[in-house]
């Protein structure tokens, strides 16, 4: 691992430890600074409010001139994360990464990410089929459904892979 | 839709190896090249862009190519303007030059900037202008191994402790600038820099938001123009790029544009900044979609 990486990554835990945020958790592993966890709760009024989201967050040696990789080892319900991959589909984990940014900005941006779905640029395209026909209802109970059954604390434990 | 068959594990790997090949074929800046090598490159072609390049070739002996990544405006400013302040640059320029720099981070941070997010880029830059201009190197706010800040007094207009030997004989120039052009070759720290560049163009665009919000398009405000255009590497530049890192800087830029309108058989020169008074004049060569930087005769 390069010294830049190292030193940003440092202080990241160390912002992250020191700011703790009600919505998220986020952690590296133990053993390799590069492996990061997130588990996201959204809060109401989000669809997925009652879920519980791992996130698996791998850090490449030139962040961060270039953006983390980032997938759901929950499953998930959203038009721009695969079912069974968990691969996210987000402008900013592509192009318009900014070095500026941090895992707890990525972190935020997910959240975000969860109840404004692009259903342009579908990886689930039922989720996106539901909304781009204007299936708001449809939408709902589906995601809700889901995020009762795979991510929730009283579900058993269902992660793709 | 994206095939689920490769993760965005994959394409990261595959990106990192394109990236490694792009890097072994071309340098990040090249050595001085005669500016007939330009003349040779496009011989066939018979059109009013070879026009333009024979009349830059009268007025400029030389050229460094800079690597075509989007990010070569910016790699091509700071590596020229620190070779100017090298050969052409009086101590009071250096001085300025140095003084905004240490500066520039707090300016940035008062822009809505976190600290902890550019300081590492803020000590790349640092370290390349200290380099240059022979003051020292501030310590670094932050205790590494622990990621912790620790308290450094950082007066921007205090004088710097070190009295330069200026002007630098030609032996300590020549050894500066071969260890400046060994930092702009060297990835993470070359890289480090030129965000550097774009985070202070951002930050002149910010500060000056009224005046520049005229010059942008597609209903942008200027924080979002900066999100999409500035922040983000390998965005490629346009003219109010130009405008805002030369005043940001106080540096004056002439660019010399070449391409194949046949309006004009020569090459028109812009200036951006002339009144600039932190650094002579860095010139850089436009070709379309691409700058490099110009040595005049």
């Amino acid at each position: 691992m390069s010294m830049t990486v190292q030193k940003r990554l440092m202080r990241e835990l160390a912002e992250v430890e020191r700011n703790a945020a009600a919505e998220f958790d986020l952690g590296s592993s133990e053993d390799n600074l590069l492996v990061w966890t997130a588990v996201l709760r959204p809060p109401a009024p989000s669809l997925y409010q009652g879920g519980v989201f791992h996130v698996s967050i791998r850090v490449p040696n030139t962040y961060p001139m270039t953006p983390p990789a980032v997938k759901f080892s929950t499953r998930i319900c959203h038009p721009n994360i695969h079912w069974k991959s968990g691969d996210v589909c987000l402008d900013i984990l592509k192009t318009a990464w900014s070095p500026a940014w941090t895992l707890r900005t990525l972190c935020l941006a997910l959240l975000v990410l969860l109840d404004n779905p692009e259903v342009d640029s579908p990886l689930n395209c039922d989720a996106g089929n539901l909304l781009r026909c204007g299936d708001k209802r449809g939408y709902k109970s589906l995601v809700t459904m889901l995020t009762a059954l795979h991510a929730t604390p009283a579900s058993a434990s269902s992660s793709p892979n | 839709m994206a095939s689920s068959a490769y993760s965005d594990f994959d394409v990261i790997a595959q990106e990192e190896r394109v990236r490694d090949e792009i890097a072994a074929s071309s340098e990040l800046v090249s050595d001085p090249l005669p500016t007939s090598v330009l003349l040779d490159e496009y011989k066939e072609n018979k059109d009013a862009f070879r026009d333009k390049l024979k009349d830059v070739t009268s007025k400029y002996d030389s050229f460094r190519r800079v690597r075509g990544d989007g990010n070569c405006f910016y790699r091509a400013f700071g590596f020229a303007l620190l070779q100017q302040i090298l050969h052409r640059g009086t101590e009071e320029q250096a001085r300025k030059l140095y003084q905004q720099a240490v500066a520039s981070k707090a300016l940035l941070v008062a822009q809505g900037y976190t600290e902890y997010t550019i300081e590492d880029f803020y000590d790349s830059y640092v370290e390349v202008i200290a380099l240059a201009t022979g003051f020292p190197k501030p310590p670094a706010a932050y205790d590494y191994s622990t990621g912790i800040p620790v308290p450094v007094q950082q007066d921007a207009n205090s004088e710097p402790p070190k009295q330069l030997p200026w002007p630098l004989t030609a032996q300590e120039r020549a050894l500066r600038e071969s260890n400046l052009l060994a930092i702009f070759r060297d990835d993470p720290v070359a890289s480090a820099v030129v965000y550097y560049l774009r985070l202070l163009t951002a930050g002149h665009f910010k500060t000056n938001a009224e005046f520049f919000q005229g010059f942008i398009e597609d209903g942008l405000t200027v924080s979002e123009f900066c999100a999409r255009e500035v922040e983000v590497m390998a965005r490629e530049c346009e003219q109010v790029h130009i405008v805002a890192l030369s005043a940001a800087l106080d540096v004056p830029v002439r660019v010399v544009y070449t391409d194949s309108s046949d309006s004009t058989s020569q090459a028109t020169e812009i200036n951006f900044q002339e009144e600039g008074t932190a650094a002579p004049t860095v010139s850089l060569l436009y070709r379309p979609g691409h700058y490099d930087i110009l040595y005049a005769r």
